[in-house]
């Protein structure tokens, strides 16, 4: 192995290895099974450059397995792992020139930290005052230079975490892999740690695979985001869009709070669509492809999207550019940054989410007995889907 | 023990814990007396003047150190002792080690049953097992003697080295291991500077076991040695037989001595106390 095969800081050089020089990390079609059990059924993705992708799901989606097969510590079933344009599934994981930071740290403990740094030099036969230089900047960059003489379990979580980053990229790495690194940390550290990793990240533009079921984490952290479900990448696209324009109703339930309810196409065309749904009927943009009158549809709107008024604005309604529903306030829940409440509309219950001090006290003041309320969010809020998949509106600017 | 001392407990706990600390040191007190004391004894014995065993001792001489030490057999059969333990021991450990890699970091069918087989010569009586191995040696047509021994004690020590061994390692995280890969360590530097360190403890533990089984195990020499091959243990209980002199006293105070150097260096390199619990 060679001194320095990295040159992730200089991103107009050429791949080392003749591959898409684009792309530092390419999987194809990768697939993981034991016996019967497939862990990962199809997972295709890529990383540019200094991008940030993480791999989010419920426990058993297989995101951890397609970190094990990157890393090298289980074998690809079938498909094909490209770090740097070079063909790496079937070599061993101390080949393939990444730096891992596991859940429990995994620091050698019977190392100091200065030689736990300085363990993935040696491997690589970098000794002397080069070897030291560098651990002591990898140790000042995640601000520890002060305890490299102390033994892992003299140091807090946090501080072991950093020992653990600074081994994985003090050997500069091509591709930094993360599996789930916050998970034992409490939650003030863990934002702390995540907004510094972040920018570490970008300083040195080293491309990122980072595992979590957190949401939060996933969504404040990461260029790109692959949720997966049951081996397979439901949606793969920037924090924004997953959230915004869920792919599937997995996505949709998975990443933030949403309201889900039933609907039925009563008319599909190239101006307007209507839909007769649960909380009543809905007029609606048009989709980028018709549907069929009778089509059972799912509607999404988010939480945030949904207002709480004490007349709808009927002139408004007509045009279709807002959704509009009669409903009582079920339960209103102070949430210190926000106010929710859940309105019944017939039969379904809608959660809404506003600014604390706005609508839901006053109004639950004003509409005091009655509890009654007006219920209205933006037409193009509203996402549909069929058969679980998103059906755009049509001329919808994503990007 | 210093738990038990804070201050500012209540007075319910002051006394209760009082009683504790007294139930706790009359324990200490039997120990010593049932089991140090008559050690001690022997040593004491070891340096008295006349020539039969008896107690109290009147005088101090190392006569009886001298004798022992002159005779060719015991000089034999210390340095045979020395052999086997050594040869016993490292094998053990060399059979142990990749046993309790293999059954802790590995998932594969009967993996469960390999771990008990390995354990079992623990629940073998040795007097059993000595003998079997006399039977085998008989039939097989092999000479007795000091390979015999070694290879008898080896599989008695096994397990210890193995027990320790395998409790070390499944405390350790496997990804530790994975880590040292991914730094660039391939399966032998992996093996060589981060899962035998992280099972050093355990080694040393179970290696001291079977050192002193080594030392203490009778029934396996017993019907395995030859005239040539007499081993520390046979020695003294041979020398019983034909004298009456406090000399097997010294020859076992020796024995006592290197048992407890053997621990104090084990204790010293690792810390022995998690096993011994």
């Amino acid at each position: 192995m060679t001194n320095d095969t990295s040159n992730t800081l200089d991103p107009s050089g050429p791949a080392p290895h003749g591959g898409d020089a684009r792309h530092t990390l390419e999987l194809q079609h990768v697939r993981h099974t034991f016996g019967d059990t497939v862990a990962v059924d199809d997972v295709s993705l890529t990383a540019r450059r200094g991008e940030f992708l993480s791999l989010l799901g419920p426990s058993g989606c297989g995101k951890t397995t397609t970190l094990s097969m990157i890393a090298g510590f289980l074998n690809v079933t079938s498909g094909t792992i490209r770090i740097e344009g070079r063909r790496v599934e079937h070599l061993a994981p101390e080949k393939r020139n990444t730096g891992m930071v596991f859940q429990n740290y995994a620091l050698f403990p019977h190392m100091s930290v200065f030689e736990n740094v300085s363990f993935g030099l040696r491997m690589r036969h970098i000794k002397g005052e080069d070897a030291n230089r560098r651990v002591r900047e990898a140790l000042r960059m995640v601000r520890i230079e002060d305890f490299a003489d102390r033994r892992p379990n003299q140091l807090s979580g946090g501080q072991q975490q950093r020992v653990a980053l600074a081994r994985a990229m003090v050997i500069k790495p091509d591709l930094l892999l993360l599996d789930e690194p916050f998970g034992a940390l409490d939650r003030q550290l863990r934002e702390n740690m995540q907004q510094e990793l972040k920018s570490l990240q970008r300083s040195v533009q080293l491309a990122t695979v980072f595992v979590t079921h957190d949401q939060d984490e996933a969504l404040s952290m990461s260029d790109r985001i692959a949720v997966m479900n049951h081996g397979n990448i439901e949606q793969i696209d920037a924090p924004s869009i997953i959230y915004e324009y869920p792919e599937t109703i997995f996505v949709a339930r998975f990443v933030g709070k949403s309201n889900l309810f039933e609907g039925t196409v009563v008319e599909s065309g190239p101006t307007h669509s209507v839909m007769d749904s649960e909380v009543g009927r809905l007029i609606l943009p048009a989709l980028e492809q018709a549907l069929v009158p009778g089509t059972t549809v799912q509607c999404l709107v988010r939480p945030e999207n949904v207002r709480c008024v004490l007349a709808a604005s009927p002139s408004a309604r007509d045009e279709g550019s807002v959704c509009t529903a009669q409903g009582v306030i079920h339960n209103a829940v102070y949430r210190g940054g926000s106010s929710e409440a859940h309105i019944a509309i017939g039969k379904y219950l809608m959660l809404a989410q506003t600014a604390p001090d706005m609508d839901l006290h006053s109004l639950s003041a004003s509409v005091a007995g009655s509890r009654t309320t007006g219920v209205e969010w933006n037409a193009d809020d509203t996402r549909i889907y069929v058969n679980g998949r998103l059906c755009r509106w049509k001329q919808q600017q994503v990007h | 023990m210093d738990g038990m001392k804070r201050e500012g407990a209540p007075m319910g706990h002051r006394v209760w814990n009082g009683l504790l600390q007294a139930a706790w040191r009359f324990y200490l007190l039997l120990i010593v007396v049932f089991l140090l004391f008559p050690a001690l004894l022997v040593v004491v014995v070891s340096f008295d003047t006349a020539s039969y065993m008896r107690f109290p001792p009147d005088g101090f001489t190392l006569r009886w150190y001298q004798t022992a030490f002159a005779s060719e057999t015991i000089r034999l059969a210390i340095y045979n002792s020395m052999i086997v333990a050594v040869v016993s021991t490292a094998a053990s450990i060399a059979l142990a080690v990749p046993a309790a890699i293999v059954i802790v970091r590995r998932r594969f069918p009967g993996r469960d049953a390999l771990y008990t087989f390995l354990m079992s010569p623990i629940a073998v009586p040795w007097v059993v097992f000595g003998l079997a191995l006399l039977y085998l040696w008989s039939a097989a047509g092999w000479n007795r003697g000091l390979t015999a021994i070694a290879i008898g004690h080896t599989v008695i020590g096994m397990p210890y080295v193995l027990r320790t061994c395998t409790a070390v390692l499944s405390h350790a995280t496997p990804s530790c291991e994975l880590a040292a890969r991914t730094l660039g360590a391939g399966p032998w530097n992996t093996f060589r500077l981060v899962t035998l360190p992280m099972m050093k403890a355990g080694v040393i533990a179970g290696a001291t076991f079977c050192l002193l089984i080594s030392f203490i195990n009778v029934p396996v020499p017993l019907f395995l040695t030859t005239s040539s091959s007499t081993t520390l243990q046979i020695a003294i209980f041979s020398y019983m037989f034909s004298n009456y002199d406090p000399g097997v006293a010294a020859i076992a105070s020796f024995q006592l001595v290197i048992i407890l150097l053997a621990l104090y260096v084990a204790q010293r390199i690792a810390n022995l106390r998690e096993f011994i619990v």
